[in-house]
């Protein structure tokens, strides 16, 4: 009796993101004429392999039921830190992104610190540290000359393997490689365990606190890498990047079948849902329908998803 | 001795860290700046705490009970841009008025179902109903055509600007909703019944506490208060902006828990929102009396709070390991 619940459980979470993905896709895809063309599908995924970096670490984190809202301000950071060692400075550009992506990795290592030393909660510790990153980041935006940078900045994201961007590939094989991991390996595992129950887990001697940091680090590295590589693509530092990008990420996960409560959610589980969002952005804008009633959609998709998954489960709260 | 006693019973207050700091604020711009008790400043001070603490007490009274509102900012906008909308279609204020703040309530109603009813996380839900209140703004400012809703009934405008013993009738309205409610959590067993939900929510659910039905009061209440700082948002600013709101659920969640807040629940006071929303708005008038670029604001503000943060868990993991709970 109490396995088949079990059973049941883990399908429809299992199943709720790809569903909705189909679906939408179907709903698209036979309702317009443009949006199945290869170039359309192909904005979608190059869009979405862009922000998919900065969703690795976050879900690392939703997995052991921490959060990290300084992930959009992070992301808005990297990029115009990057501009102005390189462009201001003068430094070479690798150089520029190793010392970003250092500092950045250092910034969020040292929030896991505050979290799991002091046995803080995690959304009230990056509450502060997102207001802080975005006030470094406006700073540094306005001590040099912005202009459009250089072809060579330009040319991170623009690099091609064969004919597709190399950021698609990246994300694809990022994706693969890391579900493996997260069914098989065994540092992956431990995240789920810790997930369910920290305490737990912490008797039977995993290394909660050193993992958490980990975790924390690679949620603000990732996110550098991502908006170092969104800022090449929009050729420009803008402080309007990122901006939300931790609510959307947050509803990325969740309507994937994530659960803030920690324990359940995987990299492909966060791709789809971020899939969802950008198939519903292009979608409503092939209608044309305005982008606040896009707003409007997204709010009662991620509310809907996440009620209907509840009602299915009975399980009680979730998230 | 009984000074002694009256000394601790002060520093057990919530509040008493972010009113300490607001006093040396104080302190500090009045001896600082001479522009700081200028008749012009001392206005726009009072028109911006009003508005925010009224959003602050609502988000107080959830985090009290380990809950929080993202979705107060879209609240406000949406209720100050309705009132707006209405009153240009030549409404009568009190009428305009009461149903832009019945219209906030019903928003709020609405998260509480979704909360207490519906079993779904404070996070989720108030993401959500942000986003969607959020366009329905965006909805009714690009049915207008316009950036921001002017023009409104005299009488309207009265009540953003006239004066009461120097200070704005909302400044006199959110000091009552502000005595009014920490009388309630202080001396009242159903004030209590906010910490104990807060405090260990399934002991009171099992003590029989109304934990869903506390849940829905508090949601909306937090609506109602969003919705009646909208609208004195925009009685003083004689405009409903199309961003009116947007963005500051961060603020006040911050200027909360600086008040002594924590979002673990159990703990603060309606006392601690109204400090701590004078502290983030006295730090804002800082930067610019003293000339210091804004865009350190953010840094300050954000530094600030892991400090707070960072000085509650060690007070916290000290009183634990006294008493030998690690």
């Amino acid at each position: 009796m109490e396995r088949k619940q079990l059973k049941r459980h883990i399908k429809w979470s299992d199943y709720t993101g790809i569903i909705l993905v189909v679906l939408v896709f179907m709903l698209f895809a036979l309702t317009t004429d443009t949006f199945l063309s290869s170039s359309n599908i192909y904005s979608i995924l190059y869009g979405v392999s862009i922000q998919f970096f900065a969703v690795i670490g976050f879900t690392f984190l939703i997995i052991m039921g921490e959060i990290d809202l300084a992930v959009g301000s992070t992301y808005c950071l990297s990029g115009i830190f990057v501009g102005y060692l390189y462009a201001a400075e003068g430094w070479p550009l690798w150089l520029a992104i190793v010392v970003v992506l250092a500092a950045c990795g250092m910034f969020g290592y040292a929030v896991g610190v505050l979290v799991t030393r002091f046995r803080l909660n995690s959304m009230m510790v990056t509450l502060g540290s997102m207001s802080f990153v975005a006030g470094v980041a406006a700073v540094m935006f306005n001590s040099f000359v912005q202009t459009t940078y250089s072809q060579q900045y330009r040319a991170i994201a623009k690099w091609k393997i064969g004919q597709i961007h190399w950021t698609i590939i990246g994300m694809i094989l990022i994706t693969i490689i890391l579900e493996i991991c997260l069914k098989r390996v065994p540092v992956f595992r431990k995240m789920y365990y810790i997930g369910n129950n920290g305490e737990t887990s912490l008797l039977y001697g995993i290394k909660v606190d050193r993992i958490k940091r980990i975790a924390f680090m690679l949620s603000a590295l990732t996110a550098a890498l991502g908006g170092i590589i969104s800022t090449s693509r929009i050729s420009y530092s803008s402080l309007a990047t990122g901006e939300g990008l931790e609510f959307s990420l947050i509803t990325a996960c969740v309507v994937g079948g994530a659960s803030l409560d920690g324990g359940r959610g995987s990299i492909l589980r966060s791709l789809l849902g971020m899939l969802l969002l950008a198939m519903l952005t292009n979608g409503l804008s092939i209608y044309r329908i305005d982008p606040f009633i896009q707003n409007i959609v997204t709010g009662a998709i991620l509310i809907l998803a996440v009620f209907v998954d509840v009602r299915l489960d009975k399980k009680g709260a979730r998230a | 001795m009984k000074l002694k006693m009256v000394a601790q019973k002060v520093k057990s207050f919530d509040c008493f860290f972010s009113f300490l700091v607001c006093v040396f604020f104080f302190v500090c711009l009045a001896v600082g700046s001479p522009y700081f008790f200028n008749q012009q400043n001392i206005l726009s001070l009072q028109a911006s705490i009003a508005p925010n603490t009224m959003l602050a007490v609502g988000m107080m009274l959830l985090i009290i009970m380990g809950m929080f509102d993202l979705s107060v900012g879209s609240i406000m906008g949406f209720s100050g841009i309705f009132c707006a909308y209405l009153l240009t279609r030549n409404l009568p204020v009190i009428v305009a008025v009461l149903i832009a703040l019945a219209a906030g309530a019903a928003i709020g109603a609405l998260n509480g179902i979704l909360v207490a009813y519906a079993g779904i996380s404070p996070l989720i839900v108030t993401i959500g109903t942000q986003f969607i209140f959020r366009g329905l703004c965006e909805l009714i400012m690009t049915s207008e055509l316009a950036v921001s809703l002017t023009g409104f009934p005299a009488s309207f405008l009265e009540f953003g600007n006239t004066r009461f013993l120097g200070l704005y009738p909302m400044t006199w309205i959110m000091l009552l909703v502000v005595i009014i409610f920490q009388v309630i959590l202080m001396k009242t067993y159903f004030g209590k019944w906010f910490y104990y939900i807060g405090g260990n929510k399934s002991s009171a659910t099992t003590m029989g506490f109304p934990v869903k039905g506390m849940t829905f009061l508090a949601f909306t209440i937090s609506g109602l208060m969003s919705a009646l700082g909208g609208v004195m948002s925009v009685a003083r600013s004689q405009a409903a902006s199309r961003y009116l709101g947007n963005g500051i659920q961060v603020d006040i969640l911050i200027a909360c828990v600086v008040g002594g807040g924590s979002l673990l629940g159990g703990k603060g006071g309606v006392a601690g929102a109204l400090t701590g929303t004078i502290f983030l708005i006295l730090l804002d008038n800082a930067f610019n009396l003293f000339g210091i670029n804004s865009l350190f604001k953010g840094v300050v503000i954000g530094g600030i709070l892991m400090l707070v943060v960072a000085v509650d868990g060690i007070v916290a993991l000290r009183r634990m390991k006294a008493q030998g709970k690690i």
